[in-house]
């Protein structure tokens, strides 16, 4: 085994197959954080994850984009296997939207005034 | 005495009921309150859920809540999916034979584990019938996405309720979670500095990427409810958000929102889906593994 490449089994990291909790994302992302900053490539393997949620995945990958690591170093260290198609489209979309969130975050709170304002209820 | 409506159903008539319902409550101060179900002939049973955070609230301060005149088959649902022995009514559960029930249950907002848990007891065996794997699969992520929602953004301390039902004559699958927290107007108007009633709030919550995530340090959201518009776009389903005065409709691409005389304690998310549905899911692009980060 290469020394500079670690897998990250998320099944095994959260003890269980349903990638579900928030919490339990965050557990991910500190093996994957802790990777990156030792600067290790990652096979993130999603073997034998049964269901999963936008919620467990933006704590587990979503987080990552908030700054502490540059893009170039978790595009370039990351790669997910295992995982089914239904499952790597909905990661494609958690980090497409992480990469939006932390790039603008003034354009999700300017959005609101395309709602017309009104009285409170 | 407090009556109930005829009805109590997944829709604004049937939530509105609720709210009187609590209303009524709260104007019993501490005395003794007696809710009489005589009226009442039907009662989806996942309006537990937004029924069990009403009711949740005046238990824990120690009201003295009596319920009285439910009709046998009424009596036996909320026997079924122990809404009434869980809430110390002294009335005894009763076995689940048909297999329609999804067990009326409350979790506190730390305890995710708890719903894993649940999530897996109640897919197991005949407790969701006749539905496709895929399907399946879909509709335990979305209630899964419901609940991680509810923790993250309602804030409140009074736990997380949940319950559903199987309607197996409309092949209509029903699952509501409900919190007593600060209400997607709150949230909204909060985050975005704006003035929105609550209709619009739950508007602004439900379009495109909006989320009232703070970005410093956090984690990006919003994903989950345009996950579940999508999933309940294919499979011809429905979804209500209530939260406080807002009601909120999703169906068939369409919206329809109204506004409550009162407000809802809290927020009610109900999916229904459409339980014959045999679509496969199957997303038709391939992606490459190497282009995900």
């Amino acid at each position: 085994m290469n020394n500079g490449e670690v897998t990250i089994k998320i099944t095994d990291v959260i003890g269980g197959k349903l990638c579900i909790a928030s919490d339990d994302g965050d557990k991910v992302y500190q093996e994957i954080a802790r990777a990156l900053k030792a600067g290790k490539k990652i096979k993130l393997s999603f073997e034998g994850v049964n269901d999963l949620t936008s919620a467990f995945l933006n704590a587990a990958v979503g987080q990552l984009y908030k700054g502490e690591i540059p893009l170039e170093q978790i595009s370039e260290s990351i790669k997910p296997v295992g995982a089914s198609s239904d499952d790597l489209h909905l990661l494609k979309r958690v980090v497409d939207r992480a990469k939006e969130f932390f790039k603008d975050p003034e354009r999700f709170k300017t959005a609101a005034r395309k709602v017309l304002g009104g009285d409170d209820a | 005495m407090i009556y109930l409506g005829q009805t109590i159903k997944s829709s604004f008539h049937g939530f509105s009921e609720l709210i009187r319902v609590s209303e009524e409550i709260s104007s019993c101060n501490d005395e003794k309150c007696e809710m009489n179900f005589s009226k009442v002939d039907w009662f989806d049973a996942n309006m537990c859920a937004p029924f069990g955070a009403i009711l949740y609230k005046f238990y824990v301060k120690g009201w003295p809540i009596t319920v009285y005149g439910q009709r046998p088959e009424i009596a036996s649902i909320l026997q079924r999916n122990r809404f009434l022995p869980n809430f110390g009514f002294d009335i005894p559960i009763k076995p689940d034979y048909y297999g329609t029930t999804i067990e009326y249950k409350r979790f506190e907002r730390t305890d995710s584990a708890s719903f894993i848990e649940y999530i897996t007891e109640q897919s197991a065996g005949k407790k969701i019938p006749k539905m496709t794997e895929a399907l399946k699969k879909r509709f335990r992520a979305s209630i899964s996405e419901l609940f991680e929602n509810a923790v993250a953004h309602s804030q409140t301390t009074l736990g997380i309720f949940a319950c559903g039902q199987y309607y197996p004559k409309g092949n209509r699958l029903d699952f509501s979670v409900a919190d007593r927290g600060m209400g997607i107007r709150r949230a909204v108007n909060r985050f975005t500095g704006q003035r929105m009633n609550a209709v619009e709030a739950i508007e602004w919550a439900t379009t495109g990427d909006n989320t009232t995530r703070e970005r410093k340090g956090g984690k990006p959201g919003g994903l989950g409810l345009k996950l579940i518009k999508e999933f309940i776009d294919l499979n011809k389903g429905r979804v209500h958000i209530v939260s406080d005065s807002g009601y909120w409709c999703y169906e068939e691409g369409q919206t329809k929102t109204r506004r409550f005389k009162m407000p809802f304690p809290g927020t009610v998310v109900n999916i229904e889906i459409n339980t014959a549905d045999t679509s496969s899911y199957r997303l038709a692009s391939e992606l490459n593994p190497d282009s995900i980060f």
